[in-house]
């Protein structure tokens, strides 16, 4: 027997071991004291239903709330990403005249998010944007971009996933990026120039002539060295002298006549 | 009165008396206000002076047919046609060689005596010379005496040559303090083998530079030899020995051996090579050697 048979078997067996329990009284309800009239009245309040005099239209929302709706879907703050609904309330916005919606719509249209891409579209949109004027710059400097063709796609992915301020703040880091790869290259150029002409001027000079060291004779034979030198060699002219006058003698040769014989 | 006497007063007075009338008719012919001829001026005091700047120039033969009529009267002018005669810079004439020689000597001229030393050596057999070793150093040890560099350089060539370094080292010292090139490349010869000094390569090889800027053949030979085989704290290279053998055959264009040496270094350089070698050599600062001697008379 399996456990669930089991179950089933211990389970009836207890029912059957206990006696039925009592019917439980029954209760009955006064519906009189519940109903929403006295009965005095003698008729019941009917259900509460609205005015139709008081119904108002809500309000079209304003170009920037639904450019803001928009950026929500778009992002996915205070409701669910949706890109579909985003580029929905960019055009309505941007219809209304909202110059970044307009904007958003073209990136929009230009890589495809939410809707099938269409660069014409999105060259339509820019242009509204540059008509519409908008406040910042940096906008009017990418519908320009887009209505001219000169943006691409990667670019704008970026600007759709980044705010204003970043992209501004990554303009300055980039453009300082630039401008410190740019002094690297610089100094790398310099770097290489310098070495080169150093490499030529070291193997160009390698092959000059040594010039001495010392600044001249006086230096490597000191005024003291040359007075003993003298000294020395008029001692040993001395000794010369002596010896060629004995050899001249021991040849038996004439007397000399001349003085300056020696 | 003996009567020889009397024809010589006669005669005297004879002579006297034409010589007189001679010039007082010079003097009635010709024309009136013109006058004696001056005397010729006198000749200047220095009449070797131009004989010793062609001699300075190397114009030997000039300055020897201008020393001519000096040389027999003039120790320096004798002695200086010794040396031209003993070097064979002018052409063969052992009859005059050996007299400026012997006048030279004679006169003490220290130009003279170092060179007549030298007729005996290397060969000068062409003046008919016959000078003994001692002799040699005889004389070279009175030119040495009167404080004559060229003298003294003579005895430490001498010296070395024999392998005598403590007797040539004086010489050596003294002569090459005084500015003569090949004394001083024996100097810088002793000091790098440290013969009879203390062995100093670096001082040996300054000295050696000195010698070779007062364009002495044997240090520029030396200097090529060691940057050719890298020697001495010298290091190997080529270029630069061919350089060093340039200004060596130009100090000593008659040299074979520096002639030989040259051909060989330049077989194994490309032209580029040569062409910066003669560049380097000809970049390279000679200094004019002090004068052989004082010239004046």
């Amino acid at each position: 027997m399996t456990s669930t048979e089991e179950d089933i078997v211990s389970e009836l067996e207890h029912s059957k071991a206990e006696p039925p329990a009592p019917p439980s009284p029954v209760v009955t309800c006064d519906l009189e004291a519940t109903l929403p009239f006295t009965p005095a009245e003698g008729k019941p309040v009917p259900d509460a239903a609205p005015p139709e005099a008081a119904r108002v239209i809500p309000p079209t929302p304003a170009p920037e709330d639904m450019y803001l709706q928009g950026m929500a879907f778009l992002k996915g703050v205070g409701a669910a990403r949706n890109e579909s609904m985003a580029i929905a309330r960019f055009l309505d916005a941007s219809d209304l005249g909202h110059a970044e919606a307009a904007f958003k719509a073209a990136l929009m249209y230009f890589n495809g998010v939410g809707i099938t891409r269409n660069v014409d579209e999105a060259q339509g949109l820019a242009k509204r944007c540059l008509e519409l004027g908008p406040s910042s710059a940096l906008i009017q400097r990418y519908c320009k971009e887009l209505t001219e063709g000169s943006i691409g796609t990667e670019n704008v992915r970026r600007l759709l996933e980044q705010d204003e301020e970043t992209i501004l703040q990554s303009d300055v880091q980039l453009a300082q990026k630039k401008k410190a790869t740019t002094l690297v290259l610089a100094a790398a150029a310099l770097t290489v120039l310098f070495a080169g002409m150093g490499a030529y001027f070291y193997f160009s000079t390698q092959d000059r002539l040594d010039l001495p060291s010392a600044a001249g004779i006086a230096s490597v034979i000191p005024p003291e060295e040359l007075a003993q030198a003298k000294k020395d060699s008029l001692a040993a002219i001395a000794s010369l002298r002596a010896e060629a006058a004995g050899a001249v003698q021991a040849s038996g040769d004439a007397a000399p006549t001349r003085t300056t014989d020696f | 009165m003996p009567n020889k006497l009397i024809f010589r007063i006669v005669a005297g007075t004879l002579l006297a008396l034409t010589i007189v009338s001679s010039l007082q008719a010079q003097q009635l012919t010709m024309a009136p206000g013109t006058t004696l001829p001056a005397p010729p001026a006198a000749p200047p005091v220095n009449a070797l002076s131009g004989a010793i700047t062609a001699y300075g120039e190397g114009k030997f033969q000039q300055a020897a047919d201008m020393f001519k009529p000096e040389e027999g009267a003039n120790g320096v002018a004798a002695g200086v046609v010794c040396e031209l005669f003993v070097r064979k810079l002018l052409p063969p004439d052992d009859e005059r060689g050996s007299a400026a020689c012997e006048y030279a000597t004679k006169a003490g001229d220290p130009n003279g005596l170092v060179w007549r030393a030298l007729a005996g050596r290397n060969g000068y057999a062409t003046l008919g010379i016959a000078v003994t070793e001692t002799a040699s150093l005889g004389y070279l040890a009175q030119a040495a005496e009167m404080d004559y560099a060229p003298a003294q350089g003579q005895l430490c060539e001498h010296f070395y040559t024999r392998k005598n370094f403590q007797q040539a080292l004086p010489f050596c010292k003294y002569a090459g303090g005084r500015g003569i090139a090949d004394a001083l490349y024996y100097f810088a010869q002793m000091t790098l083998e440290g013969k009879g000094v203390v062995q100093d390569f670096r001082k040996g090889t300054d000295i050696l530079l000195l010698s070779a800027q007062l364009r002495s053949a044997l240090a520029l030979t030396k200097l090529a030899e060691l940057s050719r085989d890298g020697a001495t704290g010298i290091p190997k290279n080529p270029v630069k020995a061919y350089a060093w053998i340039l200004l060596a055959s130009s100090a000593d264009p008659n040299s074979k051996t520096i002639a030989a040496e040259k051909q060989a270094l330049a077989r194994n350089l490309s032209e580029s090579k040569i062409a910066a070698a003669q560049a380097n050599a000809a970049a390279w600062p000679l200094v004019r050697p002090s004068s052989r001697r004082d010239l004046a008379p």
